[in-house]
């Protein structure tokens, strides 16, 4: 019963972080940047009129108020279907990851739209002139060795502790744990090296920005990686030490921890008063 | 420390890269010994075709202005802030002018001169 009201919190939690507190964070900053840097005077910053920014901007806050009250009513559904279970067994553990996925659709949404946004500025550039900056990106520039190593060091430590609770044996499971966990660090590989060689998105972008912006991904994808690591050894743990009621309140844990170090890193380190704006002038191109 | 460049402009591009290069390192913006950005960087950040980058990365490194060190990296010559500062076209120019001078002296016309420069441009020695 105590698992039951820990995993109501979690959810709920899960529910109003995600869906509601984040969202409304965003939405808040897409409306700062309206009223503080208008059209009428940073003309750069909006290759698409504004209404077509408002009417993304209410799109978003929609889709995340359905997958408000759907959460809740999935936490009703819960409530009433856990009562015929054994407390002691797994019940309904993929429930937060499922609702997890569907909660981060909205913001995959807005990133898609903040990608047409930069595609639709760089069209819309008509500058000749070009800056960069003479220092090379190298990533200990942006994360400290110890954290990269810790990283390396969780991923091998689930591996081996998976192999060990399974006796060694290459199980069909523990393949396609050991490869998902391969793929999502080639992709964390593929975005650094894009981070510190590859085209910046915005074409108006001051290197400054263009910096902190990098130092903020790299550190994010270094904690996710190590975070996704320890929820892959607790998962593992839960099976072997057969606590598999505990599945669901970790993989809820886990999704507040990715909307955490993700959005809430974002929204904490990359502020806007800390952007220069600037660049978005009519025909100005202070860097 | 930034360099800008611009499209439009008649100066050819990688030459507009070598002379800010070397405009920085005389302005002690860039120091000997300091790490510059990879080609691969510069080319993108500049939305520039890397062999453009290229091309000015092995001028400089001609002139002694910067130093490849393998996989790690491009660094500015010990000597860069002589180096920058030698005009290689001028001295090209002065050496030219003077053999052109010494020609024409001699009564050699200005179509021989081109015919003559053409085949020294196009032997197998040059």
């Amino acid at each position: 019963m105590s698992i039951n009201i820990l995993f109501y919190a979690l959810f709920l939690s899960q529910i109003i972080l995600i869906s509601y507190y984040y969202p409304k964070q965003i939405i808040n900053r897409i409306e700062g940047v309206l009223k503080k840097f208008p059209p009428e005077d940073y003309p750069k910053l909006y290759p698409e009129s504004t209404e077509k920014v408002i009417a993304a901007k209410a799109r978003y806050k929609l889709l995340n108020q359905i997958i408000f009250f759907a959460g809740l009513a999935l936490m009703g559904v819960y409530a009433l279907m856990s009562t015929e279970y054994d407390s002691n067994q797994k019940f309904a553990e993929g429930l937060p990851l499922m609702f997890g996925m569907v909660q981060f659709i909205p913001f995959m949404l807005l990133e898609i739209s903040g990608c047409r946004q930069f595609k639709l500025m760089r069209k819309a550039n008509r500058n000749t002139s070009r800056s960069a900056g003479l220092a090379p990106r190298k990533l200990f520039d942006y994360v400290s060795p110890i954290a990269v190593i810790s990283s390396i060091v969780l991923v091998l430590a689930y591996i081996l502790f998976d192999l060990y609770v399974n006796d060694f044996i290459f199980t069909h499971d523990i393949m396609i744990k050991i490869l998902a966990l391969s793929l999502v660090h080639a992709l964390f590989i593929g975005l650094t090296i894009w981070h510190l060689t590859g085209k910046r998105l915005d074409p108006y972008q001051a290197v400054k920005d263009r910096s902190q912006q990098t130092e903020f991904s790299l550190q994010s994808m270094v904690s996710v990686s190590m975070f996704l690591s320890l929820f892959l050894i607790a998962n593992s743990a839960v099976d072997f030490y057969q606590l598999g009621y505990l599945e669901i309140i970790i993989n809820s844990i886990y999704f507040q921890v990715i909307a955490f170090l993700g959005i809430g890193g974002m929204l904490k380190t990359i502020r806007l008063d800390n952007i220069n704006f600037d660049v978005y002038k009519a025909d100005k191109s202070v860097v | 420390m930034e360099i800008t460049i611009d499209i439009e402009d008649p100066i050819p591009l990688f030459t507009q890269l070598v002379e800010q290069i070397k405009a920085a390192i005389i302005e002690s913006k860039i120091k000997p010994g300091d790490s510059l950005p990879s080609i691969r960087q510069l080319a993108n950040d500049l939305e520039l075709n890397s062999k453009t980058v290229a091309k000015a990365y092995k001028l400089l490194e001609r002139d002694l202005v910067i130093q490849s060190r393998g996989y790690r990296g491009t660094f500015v010559h010990p000597e860069a802030l002589i180096n920058s500062k030698m005009d290689l076209n001028a001295d090209v120019i002065a050496q030219l002018n003077f053999a052109i001078s010494a020609c024409k002296k001699a009564g050699v016309t200005d179509s021989e001169i081109r015919i003559a420069f053409s085949c020294a441009m196009n032997s197998k020695n040059n």
